[in-house]
């Protein structure tokens, strides 16, 4: 077992000497300019932003005016996603699949109220080259969250680089465990925000459970609301950073329980907090173990939390238990989190595995030509072992690709999928889907392609006409060999299917006219498309094997065609033409 | 007692002949050949000049051009050893420094220096206090690559620097460890020496004060001149605080901390490229040498030694930061007398805190405590020990694959035997696939991917030791895998016509792990760039067929282009990297020989090689 390391102070010191703390509050401070610490909150909050143009980046920082406190906030009232979905449509990203975030109602009225000029300025962010920075203080600080969500929304984060939202004492945007995962799911996202709190400002905490239950009127759910982002946690001379949501959720809450309570102030002075913390840098720090420690893990965590004012106590019996509870919290925390980094779902690892699984299937449909009757019609008949191993190949390889687009479609769509896997799940598709539609119409079903395809087929053609349309990649260009290829479209056999089922409504003596009359039409629609298929190459010659389902339909059909029927497949089919199909020597007009 | 890895006698002269280099500024390269003595010293006079630390934003540093001093006389084509093989990334130098270097060997006294001490059998030394230290280090690398490397003189040459800045970043360090070189660089630094940490900053953020700092610390003007307290606070603030980023950044993925707010804020500063290299000797000043081998150690340790204990040092220490840089003799003087060196080894399991300390751990523990070494600091260390052990284990968990790397191979041998008996050479039974052999052999194809596609994940993550790109017996297994399987992914590739969507398999389709291990060859061999491509001979007879093709009239266009590879195919086969099966009368490669004019078969080299 390898040693574990907690390196939340690693995080911390690095932000901190990055010096962009500095810098960003430098100008939330300018942004406030003469704002009166002392001012009512008589006419309600206005936003005050100004866009700043660095040398090296660009700097937005908005700030409200009055500045907002904790007494503003007192009156705390969320607002949860569903309610907003109407008035602001650009939430919507957020709350796909059922997720759900709450936000300060303060904050979403002030950015509701400057929409037009906020969207004006993110269209500026856009056009841009420099890296941006999004700042903002207290209640500022929200909007600066929501902005920064917004505009995420909107650029194309793989190409550009991308912003960071670095908050003061803002109270935390919080959100369900969906909107956490779908947020966190997407590294892209979270990485771009980072809070700064300190334990003297009790507005960042404010909507962590269990402290403020009450007044968020979400009894009914605790602890199912968490904060999102990189929390930057400081205390007089020290500071940790986490972005794990549970972690810092009771940080958060200790931090507020810790004896501190009393040392509140009413505008909490970061400035004079980042000054320190930059200096402090450079120093030994205070902590010296007294015992022997031999566990890095406990020792990293103590540590932590001995930079954001908590430790043991000489004669609090009651705080060191919860003290011990808590480091024992965060280790389990820690641990879960190297686990799960280690579990995580990687479609790398797997897709050899994949690829294996492939071959085998690749040798039943070889042997099954051989047998003159094509893999879909062999193991439509399920006639010997060989089909029931590939039942299993089958379960194994749809699993993958099914937990593969499921991951794949969390992510905003933009991110793309690569060209590595589009080939191998076009070619699983392509490979697979006619065994479901095997066992679709064994079943006796009907219009598979309406009622039976499965979700993830489609998410993976729409993908692939997605990447052909965009950077005209292309999967499809005109074998030579039609000999090798998988019939590009995946519903092929569906559609034979189906033309069959069409072919014995008008055998059938009992058909109503209105049957009879759209089953004609399909069948001249299929033979069409049949043609056009074969004219581009696009199927793959074994559906002229003797005994395939094919070859099967044609011999129904050709017993009803009427006597003037003229399209080209009937002049194609009943010339044999089909022999010379992928022979190369085959023209057609 | 431990001891220093070279002799104490080598250690006191070439501090002291370093020393005096900077009264001779015109001399650009002094030599002590003393006919009483078997060690000839090199040595160079420092530099003050802003320009010549920083060639340009933000930290004067360049990649390596492997076309000048690093390519060995004659094999121009033989590519440098400061890179990393596989991913073929060059090593990036101090510009300045590198300048100097070169400026010194446009004059030839410097090489014929070093080739008479090589006939006399002499020990060479390198040497140079503060950037000289830089120049000597990079004139180590010179020799080493020109000298050793082709096998001239099998004596190592030894580098030892005192007070010498950073001159390169991780990947040369990570060439030189694999090449086995490092062990030639040992770099004395004083705790609180700030030179050995100045580029750990980017000049945009110190440009003023550099230059002040840069003359205080020229031996020639007497100080401390007026205010120099001022400037050195200052200065040895702002090199701590991006000292501290870049080492808290570095700790971050020695501990695995995937947060990516690391990367975003990255993003946003400038983070210094250069790491340290070689064996490290902290001074501590308090009578201790503390010996350290794990580059990612010491640039914690360069952060972290320097730290203050209180607000009230920092005028002391800033002031000390400047004055230690001209200690090394007095102090070296005294201490190697009295050997008392510590090896800082097994850090993975150093003791945390100052008294906590098992009693055959104490040399270790007071030595981390002279060197004020905090808890975290030596959370930091432990951490760059565990990943050197992971590094070995990895590596382990590759080398117990080996036995089934030599199962699939023998088996897919075995395939190969096989077909040739019926005529036709495997690389054309695998293309049309007709038997369950071949399906078979398909199968093992992607078993043995799987393996050598994770080495080839890890060696882009420098998940695996330095050395295992240059371990012989992965070096042949690799070649032996290249041979025999990669005919089948070129098969394989033309097979489903994947020419058609993305191009030829040498320009888009060839996978890493062929590229990799090829060049793994050529770099253990000392072969040209490019000249062991015999696996994927397949590849360039495949897009010659197409041409045939296509352009059935149009010889003249691959003439060359045959003739080269005929060429080549011959020496391969004389040499047995390629068996005579691609003669057999079945395979693509007769079809495409026998397709060829009349006229150019009748003088080819291969002629009488194949039936026709």
């Amino acid at each position: 077992m390898n040693q574990l390391f907690s390196s939340g102070s690693e995080v911390a010191s690095f932000v901190v000497s990055s010096g962009l703390l500095k810098l960003s509050w430098a100008k939330n401070l300018d942004c406030y300019g003469g704002v009166n610490l002392n001012e009512q909150h008589a006419l309600g909050f206005s936003l005050r932003y100004k866009a700043y143009q660095e040398a090296k980046f660009n700097i937005i920082a908005f700030v409200t005016s009055p500045i907002c406190t904790k007494s503003h906030l007192q009156e705390a009232e969320l607002v949860s996603s569903t309610a907003l979905r109407e008035t602001f449509p650009f939430v919507e990203f957020l709350c796909s699949n059922g997720n759900s975030f709450s936000i300060h109602k303060a904050a979403i009225t002030l950015f509701a109220a400057h929409m037009n000029e906020l969207l004006q300025l993110k269209n500026q962010c856009g056009s841009s080259s420099k890296p941006l920075i999004i700042t903002g203080h207290s209640l500022g600080g929200s909007v600066a969250s929501l902005f920064t969500l917004w505009l995420l929304e909107s650029l194309d984060v793989s190409a550009a680089t991308r912003p960071l939202c670095l908050t003061f004492g803002s109270p935390a945007l919080v959100g369900n465990k969906g909107f956490q995962q779908s947020i966190s799911e997407h590294p892209v996202w979270t990485s771009c925000f980072l809070h700064v709190a300190t334990s003297k400002d009790s507005i960042p905490r404010l909507f962590i459970p269990p402290h403020n239950l009450h007044t968020m009127g979400l009894t009914s759910q605790p602890y199912i609301y968490k904060p999102f982002g990189t929390f930057l946690l400081c205390f007089d001379m020290g500071c940790t950073c986490s972005d794990n949501p549970e972690a810092i959720s009771e940080l958060l809450v200790a931090m507020g329980m810790g004896g501190t309570r009393n040392e509140e102030q009413l505008v909490v002075d970061y400035g004079k907090i980042v000054e320190q913390l930059e200096s402090w840098i450079i120093f030994e720090g205070i902590s010296q173990f007294s015992d022997f420690m031999p566990n890095s893990l406990r020792a990293g965590t103590i540590l932590q939390l001995e930079a954001i004012g908590l430790q043991k106590r000489q004669q609090q019996q009651q705080q060191n238990n919860d003290f011990d509870k808590l480091i024992e919290k965060l280790e389990k925390l820690e641990e879960s989190c190297m686990l799960n980094k280690r579990k995580v779902f990687d479609p790398a690892k797997k897709l050899n595995d994949i690829k294996i699984k492939m071959a085998l299937l690749e040798w039943y449909k070889k042997v099954s030509k051989a047998e003159e009757i094509g893999y879909y019609d062999c193991y439509k008949n399920h006639l010997s072992q060989r089909d029931r191993d590939i039942v299993r190949l089958k379960k194994f390889l749809t699993n993958y690709w099914k937990e593969f687009v499921a991951q794949t479609e969390k992510k905003p769509q933009k991110e793309g999928v690569r060209t590595r896997w589009l080939y191998a799940g076009t070619n699983y598709r392509r490979m697979i889907e006619p065994l479901d539609i095997a066992e679709y119409y064994k079943n006796g079903q009907k219009n598979y392609i309406n009622n039976g395809r499965s979700d993830h087929y489609k998410k993976m053609e729409q993908w692939l006409e997605e990447a052909e349309k965009q950077s005209g990649f292309s999967i499809n260009s005109k074998k030579q060999n039609v000999d090798v290829i998988l019939t590009y479209d995946s519903c092929f056999w569906a559609r034979v299917e189906e033309a069959r089922i069409c072919c014995r409504t008008l055998e059938n003596a009992d058909a109503s006219i209105t049957d009879r009359g759209s089953s004609r039409q399909n069948l001249m629609k299929f033979e069409l498309y049949v043609m056009e298929q074969i004219k581009k190459s696009a199927v793959s010659s074994e559906i002229f094997l003797k005994d395939s389902s094919f070859m099967q339909w044609w011999k129904e059909y050709e017993k009803i065609i009427e006597p003037h029927h003229n399209l080209p497949l009937t002049d194609f089919m009943k010339n044999c033409k089909y022999h010379q199909y992928g022979s190369g020597c085959l023209v057609l007009n | 007692m431990d001891s220093l890895p070279l002799g104490e006698e080598v250690i006191q002269k070439a501090c002291s002949i370093a020393m005096e280099a900077h009264n001779y500024p015109e001399a650009p390269c002094r030599v002590e050949n003393s006919p009483s003595s078997s060690d000839v010293f090199f040595t160079f006079p420092g530099s003050w000049s802003v320009a010549d630390w920083f060639t340009r934003l933000p930290f004067g540093e360049t990649k390596v051009d492997p076309s000048k001093l690093l390519s060995p006389k004659g094999k121009d084509k033989v590519a440098t050893s400061l890179r990393s093989i596989g991913r073929d990334e060059l090593a990036t130098v101090n510009e300045g420094f590198w300048k100097r270097l070169e400026m010194i060997l446009a004059n030839p006294s410097l090489q014929s220096e070093v080739e008479k001490a090589i006939a006399d059998k002499k020990q060479i030394v390198f040497t140079g206090h503060s950037s000289a230290g830089a120049v000597a280090i990079l004139a180590t690398v010179w020799f080493l690559e020109n000298y050793i490397k082709p096998e001239i003189t099998r004596m190592s040459p030894l580098c030892v620097t005192f007070g010498s800045p950073l001159v390169a970043d991780f990947i040369f360090n990570h060439a030189l460890r694999r090449e086995n070189w490092s062990h030639c660089f040992i770099h004395f630094v004083m705790r609180y020496d700030i030179v050995p940490r100045i580029l750990l900053a980017p000049l945009s953020s110190m440009e003023r004060e550099l230059e002040q700092i840069l003359y205080l610390l020229n031996p020639k003007p007497l100080f401390p001149s007026q205010g120099s307290t001022r400037v050195a606070s200052q200065f040895y603030q702002t090199v701590m605080r991006n000292a501290s980023a870049l080492t808290s950044h570095a700790a971050c993925q020695l501990m695995g901390n995937a947060n990516p707010i690391l990367e975003t804020v990255a993003s946003f500063i400038e983070l210094s490229p250069y790491r340290p290299c070689g064996t490290f000797v902290f001074c501590t000043g308090n009578g201790k040498l503390v010996v350290v081998r794990n580059a990612d150690a010491v640039l914690q340790l360069l952060f972290y030694s320097t730290q203050l204990c209180s607000e009230n040092e920092l005028e002391e220490v800033a002031e000390r930061s400047l004055n230690s840089h001209f200690d090394y003799q007095s102090e070296l003087r005294e201490r190697l007398k009295m050997q008392n060196v510590v090896h800082l080894d097994h850090l993975d399991g150093l003791p945390l805190s100052s008294n906590g300390a098992a009693a055959e751990n104490i040399a270790t523990s007071m030595a981390l405590n002279e060197l004020g070494l905090s808890t975290r600091a030596r959370l930091c260390l432990r951490a760059a020990g565990e990943q050197e052990k992971q590094k070995l284990s990895n590596q382990q968990r590759m080398d117990r694959k080996k036995a089934d790397i030599e199962a699939g191979l023998a088996m897919l041998e075995d395939y190969k035997s096989k077909c040739a008996v019926c005529q036709v050479g495997y690389y054309d039974a695998f293309r049309s696939s007709k038997d369950e052999d071949d399906f078979k052999a398909n199968v093992k194809r992607l078993e043995l991917t799987g393996i050598w596609d994770e080495i080839v994940e890890m060696l882009n993550r420098y998940e695996l030791p330095e050395g295992f790109e240059s371990r012989k017996e992965w070096v042949e297994l690799s070649t032996r895998y290249r041979r025999i399987v990669e005919p089948l992914d070129v098969a394989n590739y033309y097979r489903h016509a994947k020419n058609e969507d993305t191009g030829p398999y040498m320009d888009k389709g060839r996978p890493r792990r062929y590229k990799y291990t090829q060049r793994w060859r050529e770099h253990a061999l000392r072969m040209p760039v490019g000249s062991s491509a015999e696996s994927s001979f397949w590849a360039e007879v495949e897009e010659l067929q197409l041409h045939r093709r296509t352009r059935p009239g149009a010889f003249e266009e691959i003439r060359e282009t045959i003739l080269n590879l005929e060429r080549k195919l011959k020496e391969w086969i004389d040499g047995e990297h390629i068996s005579r099966d691609v003669f057999l009368e079945g395979s693509s490669f007769t079809k495409l020989w026998k397709s060829l004019p009349q006229q150019h078969k009748s003088v080819s080299c291969l002629q009488g090689q194949i039936n026709s």
